[in-house]
């Protein structure tokens, strides 16, 4: 029992995670706060709002992929492949 | 006193041979070739026995024998019905209608000879 | 500039190698499914159809236009990939309980498979996606203009347009997937989404490296606004068009059907949650440095939407811009054959298949092969789709209008949105609310965007769009309601999306749903519920009973259905209440329903209500099947009913007749024997007679012996008669029919009788009719007809001074020989009468040889297809009339 209420805890944290990733990559790209990219300067030789941007989004698909498994895993998801054919 | 015999048929060649043979057996026959004036004749002339064909001008002879049976004046008259037809059914209506006998075409001689003298005589009797 | 021949055959060889790729990778699925096929990468590369010639070639040019701003077209999608979890998951699963095949079909299921919904949504499917198809006809032959110098635009996007056709038909109709997987095509697609990302790798890193020195030197002494653009980057507009691209990657029909119809396997979007983004990324880093090369070394005035070609051409380095062309017609390619598979595929089943299916019930002709009708009907809609597609092209002269295309067909399927994400989260949202918002955004998104992006040119004029309709500014197509200063595309998705998603929410909160609607909507909301195998919560499994219940009366009848659900309710143990659903209940009521709707229909609904399984396109044909032989044979009933009646009919008629018949046979026997026994009577009496001759004179035997002889004759005529009459009646006697003048046939009669009517004094007049007139007869039994006619009037004449006067007239083939006679008619009782068999007019009298006379000369001019009849004068007397057929 307790193993049961501990995986859905973590079920839930997952899923919990999931959509913070998405929350937060929507709050970094869209107006007001991507104007926090609009400083003057570069890094790198890279204008800040070009660095800004892209390193947002490389971020999310880091989060992304870090989250693709485990959420994967959380639970059984459909498959075509279930019965495959085998006639040959 | 001869018996008198009314032949109502319209058949001239089995009238002529009826005549003949009844003639020859010592009756006075008169004879009728329509339904009406042999009904009329039948009442009036009040004969002995009456030979009466079934299919007759004017009035049949089923129609005849059930008018004569209803009338006082003919309720004994002995009569023998004719008829070509010859079915059953035909012998029981004219039976049933009060025929005394019936005899189906064609006929022996001395079968007709041999009704109208029972029928003539039993009258006298 | 290449030569228009090695462009020709690099192109011929790359489409041969995509034909080659789908044609190999279908033959090889049909036996066994390839393992890396079946990867997630693959899957991945094919929703990377995203990226058109619109991404490849056009990327470069907005930036090179408006700055960092081309990045939200890559940013939506990237945030939707990466909540895969929340709502592309809960699509495919939808897709895939439902066997969801367009985003029309999706739409449609989820408000209660809705016709008129379907139809809206592929119609406005259809419209955005024309000018979508014409813009990459319009890049791939830019391209190759610009690449070979050659000039004729038209031709080559004729051939273009015509190979795209070619290729979707051969590979996207080959055979019919209940779930509308096209294996070849999705690996041609990935093999494109490779070659179009090396390619324009290739020419960013050459831009990058080759031409700019690196990102830091072609950012050095940058002024903010090659960054920024010329307006307020991070506004407004920054929101929307990051929101409808976020809309694009879902609603578009093309991404719809790469991402939720060929997903094989849901896992594999959990990949692609990362991996399509990178991939986004690896499209888009080197947009920036290509777009800002471009600007300083091509010369002035050159056009950015061509940068990715032109600066490798510009720098002789043919091979990569034989790379890059390639790439621009890869991404142009995909994007037209899954646009066209998927439109069509909405077309021929939402519109074609409906329409053909009703006509083919109306016909009650059998249905026959409904699959060869919808591959035909896919094959046409994809034809007729690229042919829309190119004819848009032609018509619009590849103007730069075009350019804008892309971004107005995102607006145009954003409309799908709130009946989408409505449907799928919301079990209150209605069918009502789904259509009456998807047509005030289609119409305001027609009006804000749509029309005036022809600049005054379609059904909006340009004072309209400058003053409004009738002169009225607050129904200024592009300031709505004064909404003015904004964004011509922020003001119109404000408006179209704006007032869509309004008039959803209002509407479904104001209407109610029926209940195949609600049911939809739960199995649609409630996805992960009803897929999971044992059902998790009790409710919904009343609810499922609830519903199987109604379905049970609609289709039985209220009293039927309580007494099969009471029933195995107490099969079941729970003598109160509704049964559980259990596989027994749903068997024993399927079959319950099956008697009544056919078994196609009713395993769908119950099964559909039951959640087990949903109902695609094949089971609805199936349905269509069905129903089609049930209408076929109940008609066939009816018709068999309708035949048996008039069967049993005409066995009535025929025993009536029958009987009729065996009467009249019954009545001519006893004649017959009446008629043989008279004579028979004399014969026998007088015989007898003569046997014992006592009393008989010579005189007397002599005479008897001759009535005897008399009457033997009479005997033999009347047998002969009887013989005649029954075979010309029975139609066994054919006569032979010759022109006879009828003159002298009447001529010959009356001299035939002339003894006769010497001997009683009857004066015979005839008026003969125009010489030479001939009838069609017999000439013996014509005479035999007269002389009967005549000696019947002679016989029969009682008249003092017995007259016969015989008239012949003829009018048009027709020939009439009347014989009138004084000798007193026959009443109008007895003129059928004579014609009876044996039966004698009342005037007959004592003629003993009647019987037969008539009745022969009726049937032998019947014979001679002519007739005997009685008719009367106007003074009443009465007259024979022979009708004859004249000679001609």
């Amino acid at each position: 029992m307790a193993d049961r209420a501990h995986l859905q805890l973590h079920r839930r944290k997952l899923h919990d995670r999931s959509i913070a990733l998405v929350l937060v990559g929507m709050v970094l790209l869209m107006p007001p706060v991507v104007g926090v990219g609009l400083i003057e300067g570069d890094i790198a030789g890279i204008p800040i709002p070009l660095l800004y941007v892209f390193v947002v989004w490389t971020l999310l698909i880091i989060g992304a992929a870090a989250l693709s498994r485990p959420l994967r895993d959380s639970e059984d998801l459909v498959s075509s492949q279930d019965a495959p054919d085998n006639s040959d | 006193m001869a018996k008198r015999v009314l032949l109502a048929e319209d058949e001239p060649n089995i009238v002529e041979s009826l005549t003949f043979l009844l003639d020859r057996a010592g009756y006075e026959v008169s004879v009728e070739t329509d339904g009406r004036k042999a009904l009329n004749a039948a009442l009036s002339d009040a004969p002995d026995v009456l030979i009466l064909d079934v299919m007759l001008p004017e009035l049949d002879g089923y129609e005849i024998l059930r008018l004569l049976r209803s009338d006082s004046r003919a309720t004994n008259l002995p009569i023998v019905m004719l008829t070509a037809k010859g079915q059953r059914e035909d012998r029981e209506t004219a039976l049933d209608y009060g025929a005394d006998m019936f005899i189906t075409k064609p006929f022996a001689n001395s079968e007709i000879v041999a009704a109208v003298e029972r029928f003539a005589d039993g009258r006298v009797n | 500039m290449l030569s228009p021949n090695i462009l020709l055959l690099a192109c011929l060889c790359y489409v041969a190698l995509l034909f080659a790729v789908a044609f190999a990778v279908d033959l090889r699925t049909r036996k066994r499914p390839i393992e890396w096929l079946h990867s997630p990468i693959i899957y991945t590369l094919s929703i990377s159809v995203y990226c058109t010639s619109w991404t490849f070639y056009g990327a470069v040019g907005f930036a090179a236009r408006n700055g960092l701003e081309f990045i939200t077209i890559y940013l939506g999608p990237t945030l939707v990939f990466v909540g895969w979890w929340w709502l592309l998951r809960k699509l495919v699963r939808i897709g895939r309980a439902h066997r969801i095949t367009s985003i029309a079909d999706l739409i449609s299921s989820r408000y209660g498979k809705s016709p008129s919904l379907a139809v809206l949504v592929t119609l406005i499917a259809l419209i955005a996606t024309t000018p979508y198809i014409a813009l990459q006809l319009q890049s791939v032959t830019h391209s190759y203009q610009v690449i070979s110098g050659e000039a004729d635009g038209i031709r080559t996007a004729f051939w273009v347009a015509a190979g795209m056709a070619l290729f979707t038909i051969l590979f996207g109709t080959r055979n019919l997937d209940a779930n509308e997987r096209h294996h070849g095509v999705v690996a041609a697609i990935a093999l494109e989404a490779v070659v179009k990302l090396i390619a324009l790798l290739a020419v960013g890193i050459f831009a990058t490296y080759g031409l700019g020195g690196g990102f830091g030197k072609i950012f050095a002494d940058l002024p903010p606004e090659a960054i920024r653009g010329a307006g307020e980057i991070f506004g407004p507009r920054w929101a929307i068009l990051t929101f409808l691209s976020a809309t694009a990657i879902i609603c578009l029909p093309r991404q719809f059907q790469v991402t939720v119809v060929e997903n094989i396997e849901e896992r594999h979007l959990s990949t692609a949650s990362w991996l399509f983004p990178l991939y986004l990324l690896g499209m888009t880093i080197f947009i920036m440095p290509i777009a800002l090369v471009g600007q300083q070394v091509m010369p002035e005035g050159s056009n950015p939407d061509l940068y990715v070609l032109t600066l490798p051409l510009a720098e002789q380095r043919h091979d990569l811009a034989l790379l890059a062309f390639l790439g621009g017609f890869s991404s142009a390619t995909s994007m037209v054959i899954v646009a066209a598979i998927a439109v069509s595929t909405m077309v021929s089943n939402h519109i074609v298949m409906p329409v053909a299916l009703k006509l083919l019930a109306a016909n009650h002709a059998v249905s026959g092969d409904v699959r060869s009708l919808l591959l035909i009907s896919r094959r046409v809609s994809i034809a007729v789709i690229l042919g829309l597609g190119f004819l848009y092209f032609w018509i619009s002269g590849g103007s730069d209008a075009l350019a804008a295309i892309g971004l107005i067909a995102f607006v145009g399927v954003a409309q799908f949105m709130p009946s989408l994400l409505g449907g799928i989260f919301w079990r209150g949202a209605t069918r009502a609310a789904a259509l009456s918002g998807l047509i005030v955004g289609f119409v305001l998104w027609a009006y804000t965007l749509f029309l005036p992006s022809f600049g005054g040119e379609l059904i909006l004029g340009p004072e309209l769009l400058k003053d409004g309709p009738w002169g009225i500014g607050a129904l200024r197509p592009q300031a709505l309601l004064g909404l003015s200063g904004l964004d011509p595309l922020v003001h119109a998705v404000v408006w179209s999306v704006g007032a869509n998603a309004l008039v959803f929410i209002v509407v479904s909160s104001l209407t109610q749903s029926d209940a195949l609607e609600r049911l939809q909507g739960a199995l649609f909301v409630d996805v992960y519920r009803a897929a999971g195998g044992a059902p998790s919560s009790i409710s919904a499994e009343s609810a499922n009973s609830e519903d199987l219940f109604i379905l049970a009366q609609r289709i039985l009848g209220a009293e039927p259905a309580r007494r099969l659900f009471d029933e195995m309710a107490k099969i079941q143990g729970t003598p109160s209440g509704l049964p559980h659903p259990t596989d027994s209940v749903i068997a024993r009521l399927e079959r319950e329903l099956a008697g009544s709707i056919g078994a196609a229909s009713a395993h769908a609904m119950v099964t559909r209500i039951a959640g087990r399984e949903t109902v695609g396109i094949t089971e609805l044909i199936d349905i269509a099947d069905e129903t089609q032989r049930l209408i076929v044979t109940s008609q066939q009933l009816a018709e068999k009913t309708v035949e048996l009646e008039s069967a049993a009919q005409q066995l009535r008629t025929a025993n009536e007749r029958l009987r009729a018949l065996d009467a009249q046979k019954d009545e001519f026997l006893s004649q017959i024997s009446h008629e043989l026994r008279t004579p028979m009577t004399s014969i026998r009496s007088f015989a007898d007679i003569l046997k014992d001759s006592k009393g008989v004179s010579a005189k007397d035997r002599k005479r008897f012996v001759s009535i005897i002889h008399e009457e033997s004759i009479r005997l033999t005529r009347l047998l002969d008669e009887i013989l005649d009459i029954s075979r010309l009646e029975a139609g066994t006697t054919d006569l032979e029919l010759e022109p006879i003048d009828v003159n002298a046939a009447i001529a010959t009669a009356v001299e035939t009788v002339s003894g006769m009517t010497t001997n009683t004094g009857v004066d015979v007049r005839s008026v003969p009719g125009p010489s030479g007139l001939s009838v069609s007869a017999n000439a013996d039994r014509l005479r035999q007809v007269l002389i009967n006619i005549l000696s019947n009037a002679v016989k029969y004449n009682r008249s003092d001074t017995p007259e016969i006067e015989i008239r012949t007239e003829n009018a048009g083939g027709i020939v009439w020989i009347d014989v009138i006679d004084n000798g007193g008619g026959i009443t109008p009782e007895d003129a059928d009468l004579v014609f009876e068999k044996f039966a004698r007019g009342s005037r007959s009298g004592n003629d003993p040889g009647a019987g037969l006379g008539l009745p022969i000369s009726r049937a032998i001019m019947r014979a001679m297809r002519g007739d005997l009849t009685v008719k009367f004068a106007d003074d009443g007397t009465s007259f024979f009339r022979l009708r004859l057929l004249r000679h001609q």
